[in-house]
């Protein structure tokens, strides 16, 4: 497994979901990160402003305080993991304006999200072009035994840093109106994908990684469910889908997603 | 008509002086009782020289949006303190972005600075400007809290002993109470000093209390001239943890001899809550100081009993702009009384220096009013002491410095036990319920 030298990771969750963002860092860990900025989104704190001195003292320290305890926590766990934290940011209901100054500040390389409004998340992260995975459950398993990576034609497939042993490549070509044309663009579609996928099939064998693939015809939304006929333990999605493809994807998917 | 005047500043430090012409005028604001740390950390080795100031690069310090930074005193690097810090290009507003990338460092003594060296800390308050935003409360989410989590080496001294210790910093910030106390900074020896000189004297001992953080109260109290910073002479300490202030470092703007008894100057000791809420009072007693003035062009004491105050600072403040009433040509190192354009201040009121240099040629240390006067009287502010990092010329007219305009409710020592019981019982209170 290669190791890339000492990447920045960005890992921006709620504080209840902390357990598998370290989880999923601590498997990214393997591939070469090391440093972590944290940003701990909380969404109490958007309530009316106190009107008394004593007022606002005293809610802000319960919010305050409550959400630097946990933060402590979180940097406590993450570097008991092994792992270098390198900053923190608490962010009380403004998720994608704190996402954005960090990643234009600190530039990391890969982004954990664990978070419970994908959406949100998804709008911050989707033009920034680094690689991010979203989480939205507890237990994230053995993250890298089992990937599916779904390619868009015509873009770089940008999840080498991530390649372990055996990858499953999917192309989705969606049915397009009317028939007639349908079909000869389809099959067109078809062409460019297989051929793409077999290029970064004959790339990955010399790095001794085994990349079956395919290309289906269907909704974006079905790799939610060949992901779970495959069993598979992480989906990679090239970023050329789309954000509302990809929107598309988080929504129903249950594994963890990773953006390229 | 409006009246306007100059703000000059240095297209990148050290490169070209440029200005613009603003407005005077006077900002009225809000500051939040949570205040964060920011640790200075210089980027590059560099030899310094007692008392001549430096320009240091530092590692780059990001400073959100509606915030404002001061100095917290107490000597931080054993060569010396940092005076006031550059953004480069034209000074940005209150409300924007901010980007620190050098330092003012007035070296106590011959050194070597060193990449890493952690040379200062910022105070980072706060604030709301808008008419009716900053007449309501914070919420949580008007304070963002970004901190860098970085390896520093910490350098200080122990009896002429210098060490360089390593640690990782995680100052996350902590709540101010709004409620301090004056500590006398009292000269406990006899020294002679000469004009731009500048001297650690040592001083009757203070002992500061857990959580309690320490800054500058503006107006110089000694007509020679003005205590910069304060020394602790061992590991620096936490903020959670007791400290002892042993000297001050003095910098003179005239010739003349300090002498044992003196008041060199006076530092605001705020009592604050961090993770630890250790929180202590100690009882304070009156004390004895001379009080050396100007009169008639010569300097004359006066022997005063200081009786121990308590004060509470006011959400609301303001920024009052120091403006050049003369043409003066300065060069680095050389300290200069600078006129300036006449302030009223109205009784009840502290001053605390602003900092992000806002003259390309150096930063304001203190300020001097027009002849003896407490804070619990109206004022008037007749000129700046200004610390020049670079040669040049001053206009008449042109932007010095900004100093925060605090109101505060002053009391005998006494109340200041209510008023901390009442703050620590429901810090406490908070504390209990969260942790």
């Amino acid at each position: 497994m290669p190791r890339w030298f000492n990447m920045l990771s960005l890992l921006i969750l709620n504080p209840e979901f902390a357990e598998s963002g370290i989880a999923a860092l601590l498997k990214l860990h393997e591939f070469g990160v090391r440093d972590v900025y944290v940003i701990c989104l909380h969404e109490r704190g958007q309530g009316l402003p106190a009107l008394s001195e004593k007022g606002e003292t005293y809610s802000l320290a319960e919010k305050k305080i409550w959400a630097i305890r946990n933060a402590e926590k979180i940097i406590d766990d993450v570097e008991k993991s092994g792992l270098n934290v390198t900053g923190l940011s608490i962010s009380f209901g403004n998720a994608i304006e704190e996402l954005l100054h960090v990643a234009e500040s600190f530039s990391p390389e890969v982004i954990v999200a664990v978070v419970k409004n994908v959406d949100e998340i998804l709008k911050g992260v989707y033009n920034l072009d680094v690689a991010t995975m979203i989480i939205k459950q507890k237990d994230i398993g053995d993250l890298f035994e089992k990937t599916i990576y779904v390619h868009a034609a015509g873009c770089e497939w940008g999840f080498e840093k991530f390649a372990v042993n055996k990858i499953y490549g999917l192309g989705v070509v969606e049915p397009t109106l009317p028939p007639e044309s349908s079909s000869r663009i389809m099959e067109e579609r078809k062409k460019v994908l297989k051929y793409e996928l077999n290029r970064i099939r004959d790339l990955l064998r010399e790095r001794n990684i085994e990349f079956e693939n395919e290309v289906v015809t269907g909704s974006i939304s079905d790799v939610a469910k060949i992901a779970e006929e495959k069993e598979a333990t992480l989906v990679i999605v090239s970023r050329g889908h789309g954000i509302n493809r990809i929107g598309r994807v988080a929504k129903i998917l249950e594994k963890p997603l990773m953006i390229v | 008509m409006l009246n306007l005047m100059e703000i000059a500043y240095w297209n990148r430090v050290g490169g070209v002086v440029e200005s613009i012409e603003s407005e005077e005028k006077t900002y009225r604001y809000r500051v939040a009782p949570f205040t964060q740390w920011k640790v200075i950390i210089a980027e590059d080795d560099i030899d310094v020289k007692k008392g001549r100031p430096v320009v240091i690069r530092i590692k780059d310090i990001h400073l959100p949006e509606n915030t404002i930074i001061g100095p917290l005193s107490i000597m931080r690097h054993a060569y010396g303190s940092v005076v006031d810090v550059f953004e480069e290009g034209i000074p940005k507003k209150v409300e924007e972005k901010k980007r620190l990338t050098h330092t003012i460092f007035l070296p106590v003594d011959n050194g070597v600075i060193r990449s890493g060296d952690l040379i200062g800390v910022l105070k980072v308050f706060f604030v709301k400007v808008g008419t009716i935003s900053r007449r309501l409360g914070f919420s949580a989410g008007d304070i963002k809290l970004r901190e860098e989590i970085v390896r520093a080496r910490m350098v200080y001294r122990d009896d002429g002993n210098i060490y360089r210790d390593e640690i990782k910093t995680k100052f996350f910030g902590y709540f101010r109470s709004h409620i301090a106390e004056w500590e006398p900074l009292i000269a406990d020896e006899n020294v002679e000093i000469g004009k731009g000189e500048m001297m650690r004297i040592n001083i009757k001992e203070i002992d500061l209390p857990p959580n309690t953080v320490v800054t500058p109260l503006h107006i110089m109290r000694h007509a020679l001239g003005t205590v910069v910073d304060v020394v602790q002479l061992e590991r620096p300490r936490k903020v959670e943890e007791e400290k002892k202030v042993t000297q001050a470092i003095f910098i003179a703007s005239r010739d003349g001899r300090i002498e044992r008894g003196d008041l060199l100057g006076v530092m605001n000791v705020y009592y604050v809550a961090t993770g630890d809420l250790k929180l202590e009072l100690r009882d304070k007693k009156a004390t004895i100081a001379k009080i050396a003035y100007e009169k008639n062009g010569r300097m004359v004491r006066k022997g005063l009993r200081l009786q121990r105050f308590a004060y509470r600072r006011k959400p609301i403040a303001r920024w009052e702009l120091l403006i050049s009433d003369e043409e003066r040509r300065v060069s680095s190192g050389r300290i200069e009384e600078i006129r300036i354009k006449p302030l009223q201040i109205e009784a009840n009121t502290i001053l605390y220096p602003l900092y992000i240099m806002r003259n390309p040629f150096g930063t304001v240390i203190d300020i001097i009013q027009e002849g003896l006067k407490k804070v619990e009287e109206e004022r008037v502010i007749t000129g700046a002491l200004f610390l020049p990092a670079f040669d040049g010329l001053i206009k008449r007219g042109q932007l010095l410095g900004v100093v925060n305009v605090y109101s505060v409710e002053v009391k005998p020592h006494e109340v200041l036990r209510k008023w901390f019981n009442e703050w620590t019982e429901e810090m406490r209170r908070i504390h209990a319920q969260v942790v």
